[in-house]
Formats: structure tokens, C-alpha cells, sequence
């Protein structure tokens, strides 16, 4: 199975800005590659919390591949494919390496939130479908699966009822479809209000599901 | 070491968005999964406990860190050296 990784962060989130603005937080988050490229692009605000989003789903493939231990976020090292432009564009690529690994991703850059969503291969991502929204969040979780399980349900024209969310020992989410021996890898991710998931479909996909 | 442990709690609770997860924690809590702190935070939790307890914690001590237990052992060892 081909492994997928989401995360969203909310910008607007007070105790996020107090994070990101604070050097010794971001000295211990970002290796010395990325802490160059922030001060080089030291006026692209948004820069550390793309690399955060990064590095995050890129854990969160790495747990699916079997990698046991706590996130550590400076193992994880983002870069971008074109780290010449000195601003972000709406789209940003690139790639994150880990333990010898390198997992590609794409970020989508609003004034609100960051959301990222992580593949194996770079093809992968032409498979991504992720989709953001808000909700309260102690209806977070549920809101996710119920957005999902109607996706699913188009893209893998099935019915919804036919469609399980389960979660394994380490609590990562995993998939069950009625009568498909090969259900899709799904991710999901929540910060402040937003909530987001993701899933690749069986073929590319040219539009984004939201 | 329960003077540990309450300090770090006191940390810890800072971050906690609901509350309510105190009351099914069991009493070697997991951080991220029984109290629903997100990375982030655990990364300003670590930050407050260097503070506090004058201690570095690096990236393979971090690694390590799911429980209340292990946070209050790695203290402990820190303080020792």
C-alpha cells in the first residue's frame, strides 16, 4: 500500500503564533538547513509552519512504515523545490528527508492555515485528495470521517455504510471497504478549528476535493 | 519524585485544551494520546521543563518521551549529572 501523511495548521491560533515566533522553539524544531533558509527568506512569515507541516506528515508516514518512536521534529528536514523565490506561492512543493528516506509533499498556502499532505513518491501526490474545513472541536473527529466516508464513497463508488474507520495499536487511522481486498491509505489532521483529511484515489486526480 | 511529577503536571495542564481528559488518564499517562496535546505543544512542554528543572533535553532523549514516567525519569537522570 502506498502510505500518505496530512497535518493542517491554523495561523491564527495565538498559542501556534507564540510557537513559531519564539527562536528557542524554532531552534529546536528546525535543522540548520531550514533555520538558513529562514533567515534568508526572513520575510516569508509562513515559512516555519510549512516546514512544520512537512515534517509532521512525513512522520506520520514514517509510523505507518513502522518507525516507533516520538516525533522528533528536527529529524525531519523539509526542502523546497524552488527555495529561490522569496515569497510562497498559493501551491508549494518539495521533499523531506528522514533516516535516509525521502518523502515528497505539497502545501496548500491560505492567510489562514497550512495544510500539506505527503507522499512516498512524488506520484503519489498526483493521487492525493485532501479536502479542509472548520467545525468546533469536539465535533472535529467525527465531521472528518462523515466528510470522508461521502468522498470515499464517490470516488470508490460504494456505499457509505460499506465503509469503516478503524484505528491500529499505535492509533493511527486505517481503512476498511465492503468488498475492495485494497482500501486507500487516509490521514487526518486537526489544528485550532480546522480540520482536514486525505486519501489517494485509484486514479489522478486533477481537481482538489475541497 | 512525586515533587517531579506534580511540577511537570502543572506544566503539562497549561497546554490541555479540555480538561475533562484528567479524568480518564490513567496514572502512567501517555502525553500525546491520553491528554490530546499536539506536537507542537509537546515541543513548548519541553521548553518549560528545561526551564524549570535547568535541564537539556536533545533529540534522543525526545524520542523517547511517551509517558509521564518517562519524562519524570529523565529528570531525574539529568539532575543526577
Amino acid at each position: 500500500m502506498a502510505f500518505i501523511g496530512n497535518d493542517i495548521i491554523s495561523l491564527a491560533d495565538p498559542a501556534n503564533r507564540q510557537s513559531f515566533t519564539n527562536p528557542r522553539f524554532i531552534r529546536k524544531v528546525m535543522t540548520k538547513k531550514e533555520i538558513n533558509l529562514l533567515e534568508k527568506y526572513s520575510m516569508v512569515d509562513e515559512l516555519p509552519y510549512l516546514f512544520w507541516t512537512c515534517k509532521e506528515s512525513a512522520y506520520k508516514i514514517a509510523i505507518k512504515k513502522g518507525y516507533k518512536e516520538t516525533f522528533v521534529p528536527q529529524y525531519f528536514e523539509a526542502n523546497l523545490f524552488n527555495p529561490e523565490n522569496n515569497s510562497l506561492t498559493d501551491t508549494t512543493s518539495g521533499f523531506v528527508t528522514f533516516q535516509g528516506e525521502t518523502f515528497y509533499f505539497r502545501s496548500e498556502i491560505f492567510s489562514e492555515y497550512i495544510s500539506t499532505i505527503a507522499g512516498e513518491k512524488a506520484e503519489s501526490l498526483l493521487h492525493a485528495c485532501t479536502s479542509v474545513n472548520t467545525a468546533a472541536v469536539d465535533e472535529q473527529s467525527f465531521s472528518a470521517r462523515e466528510e470522508l466516508r461521502k468522498a470515499l464513497s464517490i470516488s470508490f463508488t460504494t456505499n457509505g455504510s460499506f465503509i469503516s474507520f478503524l484505528k491500529n495499536k499505535q492509533g493511527v487511522p486505517y481503512l476498511k471497504i465492503k468488498g475492495n481486498t485494497k482500501p486507500p491509505d487516509i490521514s487526518f489532521s486537526h489544528d485550532g478549528n480546522y480540520f482536514s483529511y486525505a486519501f489517494l484515489t485509484e486514479e489522478p486526480n486533477t481537481s482538489h476535493a475541497g | 519524585m512525586e515533587e517531579i511529577k506534580n511540577k511537570v503536571i502543572k506544566i503539562l495542564d497549561k497546554y490541555i485544551f479540555n480538561k475533562k481528559v484528567w479524568d480518564t488518564a490513567p496514572e502512567n499517562f501517555r502525553v500525546v494520546e491520553d491528554l490530546k496535546i499536539n506536537s507542537a505543544r509537546i515541543v513548548d512542554i519541553v521548553i518549560d521543563i528545561e526551564e524549570m528543572f535547568d535541564i537539556e533535553i536533545d533529540n534522543k532523549m525526545l524520542q523517547k518521551i511517551k509517558t509521564i514516567d518517562n519524562i519524570v525519569e529523565l529528570i531525574k537522570e539529568k539532575q543526577k549529572k
